[in-house]
């Protein structure tokens, strides 16, 4: 080996190793950078390059070393099983969420809500049976059972308020996963353009990670290094190009309209697919809106059977008071009170309790509302009086013990019986299967991501950087670059010497 | 294993994070005094919850209606009893007039005073509680007993065919608590019933030939009337006998299950004081040793 090559080898040894501390220096410097990978440099020694050097020399080392390549530390099955859980988790983190806000209506429902005031309106019809002549005692009657009709309102308008939400939130999230397939088709042409570079495969990462918070991230991985995006069937990118936008509907007029989705291209703008577009997301945020305002088969709560059983709990309501409220079979009649010349009379009852049949439009009839004496107390069974005389049997309160006795009568149904339970039993049934139901996904939810958390540790573990893991290398690299140095100066002082002898 | 220096940070953190939900949970329920205040934070427990202070509410109207029974019937057996004793002395006074040594002036005068002890009988069959007449039956606003235009004492409550006042007193369980006139006093029929019989006593005894034998025959009326007043007394005190009993049952079923409701519902103050301390030290803990592994010495510095 000749001095100058021995020069030649040290001075391509710092090279090497300055280029290998300034990768170690990036490492630290993007330490806690998200997404980012560790690189590390590989070194290879040099063959042999003139005919007086031979292989035993090369092995040897002799022909110095050089930088062979820049390894990424990116672990692509890791990774996609990671994405993958990712949308196992925000799929069940989105539906606990949304059953959160259906929680805190149901709390509507129980003893905050619509049970207490069924409560004190049975109270009102036990003062009522005590005084049913009472003005005082009928028009609290009247406004406990107003109450009921005004909460029952109220939950009705805050499910439909989620509902509505949540599909604002489907409109929101299906802009995001647009921009992010544009964002993938930018990525994928940047890609190719920087000849698969370990800064634009990051972005790709960060780009297929931030989908799978929406959606399930099917892809396909091309020869050039770039990424085909698929939704079911349909490639929604291809490469640099994104070929569909995904779209929304839901009609917030019609309180029993389904989310659908369909998808719009790009290139030509009457080409629309509707069919099976809704049933290609199986997880990610994007099923979890779908299974809750659509319903989900699965058998937990979602808004539109609570709508449905708040609406069969107004309607049985309604229809069990007014049958008491103006029951007549020709003999026996509920009767309410009128004033004849001064004296309270009965009279036949005709006015409905309640007008309106569902939740939203339940209300007290007006003209009860007005003049509480129509509330029929009574309830007279002409057998009785066969010389006449009923109409002023103003003490008999046979219709409030009925309307009291509503409270233990079986007028609603739950689980697929016929008439199986109370009211308040059904209110109770429901506000529990809601609460047990979140907190069975509230329990998934974090079990999923649990699993995704652990999976993004081990591809950090694998991916990122350890700082002190740097810093050895870092005075490897150094004392690498000193020894270097030091063979450089040492041959340079012996070619000084050298020269000067001659 | 290899181990990144982002996963020591974000076990740190996470952990610390852990530590302060947990300690920030027990200071919730310590704040409201309840145990869950979601449904989903114990659906078992809360929907028990939920099914008690039902039951309870119920028990509240049950009871609620028990006490006003009770009370009216207090009123009606006490107003019974007074009658009782007026009957006792209009008796009396029958059996001084039926004295053949009593002359038709003596007569006159105590058909005055027996007259004002039936007028008596009537106001008190007239006795309201609140705003209803309870010897009326249904016809709560009617005063039972009046004058009419020949100055005649006339029933005009309901009948007994009519029916009754009930009150709910249990699930599926009325109580009848109201009485008419006529069931004290016969039906009114302008002849047989106490009144007008009274009436036929006042003739008697204004009559200028005392008809003492008709005079004696009178008692058996009030015997009678007096009869029907004991044996609705009975009855009244047995009904509030029961009520009683049952108002003591359903007391001691609100005890208990208010202490179930409690013992489901509300905190227990001790346990929560030890949990809070407990998770204190954890929360120290946990910012001592985050701190550490945050701030620990890396090979950077023995640079």
């Amino acid at each position: 080996m000749s001095l100058n090559q021995s020069m030649n080898i040290s001075l391509n040894s710092m090279k090497n190793n300055q280029y290998a501390l300034t990768v170690v220096s990036q490492n630290i410097a993007n330490l806690h950078v998200e997404g980012y990978h560790r690189q590390r440099v590989d070194f290879q020694t040099n063959r042999y390059t003139t005919d007086c050097e031979n292989v035993i020399s090369t092995i040897k080392g002799m022909n110095g070393a050089s930088i062979s390549s820049l390894s990424d530390f990116i672990d692509e099955g890791l990774f996609n099983e990671g994405i993958g859980a990712n949308s196992d988790a925000q799929y069940y983190n989105t539906l606990a969420d949304a059953l959160e806000g259906l929680e805190d209506i149901a709390d509507d429902l129980g003893d905050n809500g619509l049970n207490a005031l069924l409560n004190d309106f049975f109270k009102a019809s036990a003062n009522l049976e005590q005084f049913p002549t009472d003005m005082t005692i009928r028009q609290q009657y009247v406004m406990a059972a107003q109450n009921i009709c005004d909460k029952f309102n109220e939950i009705s308008a805050k499910y439909d308020s989620l509902q509505s939400d949540k599909f604002q939130n489907v409109q929101n999230d299906i802009q995001v996963i647009n921009t992010l397939l544009g964002d993938l088709a930018s990525a994928n042409e940047a890609h190719v353009k920087a000849n698969q570079s370990s800064e634009t495969q990051v972005k790709i990462n960060e780009i297929l990670k931030q989908l799978s918070n929406y959606m399930d991230v099917s892809t396909e991985k091309n020869a050039n290094g770039t990424y085909n995006i698929f939704l079911g069937d349909m490639a929604l990118v291809e490469g640099n190009v994104q070929k569909f936008e995904i779209q929304a509907d839901f009609d917030s007029t019609n309180p029993d309209s389904a989310v659908s989705f369909k998808l719009q291209s790009t290139e030509k703008e009457d080409f629309v697919i509707t069919s099976n577009v809704t049933e290609s997301f199986t997880n990610g945020s994007m099923k979890a809106y779908i299974d809750f305002l659509n319903g989900s088969g699965n058998g937990f709560s979602n808004v539109n059977d609570m709508k449905a059983n708040l609406n069969s709990a107004a309607s049985a309501f309604a229809n069990a008071l007014n049958n008491i409220q103006t029951y007549d079979d020709g003999t026996v009649f509920a009767a309410s009170l009128t004033t004849v010349d001064g004296e309270i009379v009965l009279e036949k009852a005709t006015e409905p309790m309640f007008v309106g049949n569902d939740a939203s439009t339940i209300q007290v009839n007006g003209a009860i509302l007005e003049n509480p004496f129509l509330v029929s107390a009574a309830r007279i069974d002409l057998d009785k009086y066969p010389d006449g005389g009923w109409e002023k049997s103003i003490g008999n309160s046979d219709n409030a013990t009925l309307i009291t006795a509503l409270q233990n009568e079986n007028i609603c149904s739950y689980g697929g019986g016929q008439n199986n339970c109370t009211l308040s039993q059904f209110l109770i049934n429901n506000a529990a299967k809601n609460g047990m139901d979140t907190a069975n996904i509230l329990g998934k939810a974090e079990t999923y991501q649990g699993v995704a958390d652990s999976l993004a540790t081990d591809y950090a573990n694998i991916t990122g950087v350890n700082l002190d893991e740097e810093l050895a290398d870092m005075i490897k690299y150094q004392r690498a670059f000193e020894a270097s140095a030091k063979v450089f100066s040492t041959v340079n002082d012996l070619i000084g010497t050298i020269i000067g002898m001659v | 294993m290899r181990i990144a220096t982002s996963t020591v940070t974000n076990l740190a953190t996470n952990s610390m994070g852990n530590s302060y939900e947990v300690y920030a949970d027990i200071l919730k329920k310590i704040a409201s005094n309840k145990n869950f205040t979601k449904m989903s934070e114990n659906p078992v427990d809360a929907t028990k919850v939920l099914k008690l202070k039902d039951q309870l509410s119920q028990l509240d109207i049950y009871q609620s209606n028990i006490q006003a029974a009770i009370n009216e019937m207090d009123l009606a057996y006490d107003t019974l009893g007074s009658i009782t004793d007026e009957l006792s002395i209009i008796n009396s006074k029958i059996l001084e007039a039926s004295n053949a040594t009593t002359t038709p002036e003596s007569a006159k005068a105590l058909a005055t005073e027996i007259k004002e002890r039936v007028a008596i009988i009537s106001d008190k069959m007239n006795t309201k509680y609140l705003d209803n007449y309870i010897f009326a039956g249904t016809y709560v606003h009617e005063m039972p007993y009046v004058k009419n235009d020949a100055g005649e004492i006339v029933y005009k409550g309901s009948s007994e065919l009519a029916g009754d006042r009930k009150l709910t007193i249990a699930e599926n369980t009325t109580f009848t608590y109201n009485f008419t006139g006529e069931e004290i006093f016969g039906e009114q029929d302008g002849v047989n019933d106490f009144f007008s019989q009274m009436r036929e006593l006042d003739e008697l005894l204004n009559a200028d030939e005392l008809d003492y034998s008709a005079i004696r025959n009178k008692i058996s009326v009030l015997d009678d009337a007096t009869k029907k007043i004991t044996l609705t007394q009975g009855k009244v005190s047995a009904n509030v006998s029961k009520l009683d009993s049952t108002y003591e049952i359903n007391t001691d079923t609100i005890t208990k299950l208010t202490e179930d409701r409690v013992d489901l519902e509300e905190v227990d103050i001790t346990k929560a004081a030890t949990d809070l301390a407990n998770a204190q030290t954890a929360l120290q803990a946990s910012y001592l040793i985050g701190t550490n592994v945050l701030s620990s010495v890396s090979l950077l510095d023995y640079l």
